[in-house]
């Protein structure tokens, strides 16, 4: 059985109590058990969608009028939008009609909001989300309004179901852009645009904007994974399949010398170099790595490491080669204070038990999150990459998706998987 | 972005977003910032445009994400118009570093260092627009609390508030009679038109009647008690003598002059 949560505001009490009982039985029909809250002012119309934020609406069924003199129904629609608490809205309006909206409002605003209430109405909430929908005419006898209301019910129904096939986005989408590039081997070749293509992602989760990252590594997992089947999960090896580890070219050259392709690769002539100026250039690229490590290494130590910061701090270890040894010795004299494990060699009573009798030189790792034991090399690659991806969508905007993916994205054993609630379906494709 | 120019304060805001903001220069302020645990901000930081630096940048940071209450601790010299352009500058702060916007619910504390408070309340009523039947200013958004009385009193008087957005003052400014006249006289003047000039004179004048008339000074532009006075004269003119319309081009520069801004009638 599905589940809604409907958000009401109607300030015409029969009117309230009519819809109350047509939305119940208009979702029931379509296999949905709705939970239904009212609202009869815009003040507690707006406080209820406040208090929604953590939890949305599935749908808001609202109404202009509401016996206010300066606020009206769309006021209630802009605080919806501003803290994302409805995924849909129905604005039920009568204001074409309704002679007490010239009394309400006076016939200025009234008949300005008759002018402009479709678009008011779309610059405030997401127009894909949005249905404008007319009550029944106060002409009509008591059957046939009630009849007429129905049908119009059912077609929110049948809309907010299609709809909601889009809440949660995660697809790829591609993006050509254009990229000057000399075309010719001379140094003052000329330049040329050639089209460039390259993958983003389409994201939306929940109540929130729909908007376009660019790929980083891990989307494409994720992306394999949101698109699973219930029971489905993905071994370690089909994730290297779908992201392999980049290899540099030329990188198993043995008798290659290691330090000239370096300072060749920046810029530097090297070939033309003398000694001693490259004893002063190695001099001056090791210091400035070892101060930027230290740096990094700090913002790792507080657990302040974005996801690019985190690429470069590798980068960096990778240059200095047998050197990163003597750049971690470095900062931890930089930093005497750090409590990080694995600083000294001194082994301490205390100091052995505050870790747990954990003997950092025994082979055994840290514990990590309260679990005991050793994390097999897949398990950390998985939680590795999974913080990753986390972390890039916390930066990008996205922090309940992370929240989301936090809970529900796990490894059993060395395989990966999703285990979403109810109610979430990913578009994918 | 947040440059060496900007005042440290806002470093400090994007280190501890304050859940509490206390504005006011008098060691009280200090006392009571250290005490609840708030960022203290002086008054005249809250004149100067310092939000201008960002706004022209384009950066938004989140300053104000956290915060839940303020509290603006009112010197001796405190009149009306300060009491009113103080509390506009603070919401434009939070418009400006709230994600939440003009909708970010706030509970403000008033706190009159000297003076009677039942005429810091009747002069808030004015410039927050309470209705005058209303008793109670917590179920608005706002409560006094009086030096004298304890701490235990100002916790009290904290959480009987209901917190409240701008976006619900702004109404309740709409619905102001006060307020409505006096758009009614500036549009009546962009009009050109005697008689409906006249009227609206008429109409601001029963708005502030006798023994109110100093609260017209809240309306007005600083130097708000002269540019009041001269507002004062001009309608008792124009109601008395009426006003030509070869006059009401040179009335209408002069009432906007006098008038704030935001009262003109929205197009």
């Amino acid at each position: 059985m599905k589940l809604i949560r409907i958000l009401i505001v109607e300030d015409d009490n029969s009117l309230l109590a009519k819809l109350t009982t047509l939305y119940r039985a208009k979702f029931a029909e379509r296999g949905f058990t709705a939970t239904i809250e009212t609202a009869q002012t815009v003040d507690e119309a707006r406080k209820l969608a406040k208090a929604a934020q953590s939890h949305p609406y599935d749908l808001v069924s609202l109404d202009v009028i509401l016996g206010d003199t300066s606020l009206t129904g769309l006021n209630v629609l802009s605080t919806l939008k501003r803290f994302e608490s409805a995924w849909m809205v129905a604005l039920v309006t009568g204001v074409e009609t309704d002679k007490n909206a010239d009394k309400t409002l006076g016939p200025d605003v009234a008949n300005d909001l008759r002018r402009q209430l479709r678009k008011e109405a779309y610059t405030r909430f997401p127009a894909e989300r949005l249905l404008v929908v007319e009550k029944p005419s106060q002409q009509l006898d008591e059957k046939a309004a009630t009849t007429l209301l129905g049908n119009r019910l059912e077609q929110i129904a049948l809309v907010y179901e299609e709809v909601g096939r889009l809440r949660y986005i995660f697809r790829p989408v591609k993006v050509v852009s254009l990229e000057r590039v000399k075309t010719g081997n001379r140094s003052r070749a000329a330049r040329q645009f050639v089209e460039k293509e390259s993958r983003h992602w389409q994201i939306r989760f929940n109540c929130g904007d729909i908007r376009t990252l660019p790929d980083k590594a891990g989307y494409l997992t994720l992306h394999k994974l949101l698109g699973l089947s219930p029971g489905e999960s993905l071994t370690p090896e089909e994730a290297l399949l779908l992201e392999p580890v980049k290899r540099k070219a030329g990188a198993s050259a043995a008798t290659e010398d290691t330090v000239a392709t370096y300072f060749i690769s920046k810029g530097f002539p090297w070939e033309e170099m003398d000694e001693p100026r490259r004893l002063e250039t190695i001099r001056a690229a090791l210091t400035l790595k070892f101060e930027r490590y230290c740096e990094l290494r700090g913002f790792q130590a507080d657990d302040d490491l974005s996801p690019n910061e985190e690429d470069e701090l590798k980068a960096i270890i990778k240059d200095l080669g047998p050197l990163a040894g003597l750049a971690e010795t470095a900062y931890h004299r930089l930093n005497p204070d750090s409590t990080e494990a694995g600083q000294g060699d001194d082994l301490n009573i205390g100091g052995l038990i505050q870790q747990g009798l954990n003997v950092q030189r025994g082979g055994f790792r840290e514990q990590e999150e309260g679990r005991l034991g050793v994390d097999s090399l897949d398990g950390e690659a998985f939680r590795a990459r999974k913080k990753r991806i986390l972390d890039d969508l916390r930066e990008n905007g996205f922090a309940a998706m992370a929240d989301h993916l936090e809970i529900h994205l796990q490894s059993l054993s060395s395989n990966w998987s999703y285990d979403p609630p109810l109610g979430v379906e990913w578009t994918v494709s | 972005m947040i440059t060496h120019k900007s005042p440290p304060l806002f470093s400090n805001w994007l280190a501890n977003p304050p859940h509490l903001l206390v504005a006011g220069d008098a060691p009280l302020a200090a006392a009571l910032g250290q005490v609840l645990g708030g960022a203290v901000i002086p008054l005249n930081a809250l004149d100067e445009q310092i939000q201008e630096d960002e706004v022209a940048a384009g950066v938004s940071y989140h300053l104000l994400e956290e915060l839940q209450t303020v509290m603006v601790i009112l010197p001796l010299s405190a009149g009306l118009t300060d009491v009113a352009r103080w509390g506009d500058q603070i919401w434009k702060l939070v418009e400006r570093f709230s994600s939440m916007g003009d909708q970010h619910d706030l509970r403000w504390v008033w706190v009159p260092i000297v003076g009677n408070s039942a005429r810091i309340e009747e002069g808030l009523r004015v410039v927050l627009s309470l209705p005058p039947d209303v008793l109670d200013m917590a179920g608005y958004g706002y409560g006094i609390w009086n030096p004298k009385q304890s701490l235990l009193d100002l916790g009290r008087v904290w959480q009987s508030i209901c917190p409240a957005d701008l976006l619900t003052q702004r109404a309740r400014r709409n619905r102001d009679g006060r307020r409505r006249a006096l758009g009614m006289l500036l549009g009546a003047l962009q009009g050109y038109d005697p008689d409906a000039v006249v009227a609206a004179a008429q109409e601001v004048m029963a708005q502030f009647s006798k023994e109110k008339e100093f609260l017209l000074d809240v309306f007005c532009q600083p130097p708000s008690h002269p540019n009041g006075g001269e507002l004062r004269r001009w309608l008792t003119e124009v109601v008395t003598c009426g006003v030509t319309p070869h006059r009401c081009s040179s009335s209408r520069s002069k009432v906007e002059g006098w008038l704030r801004p935001e009262l003109a009638p929205t197009p």
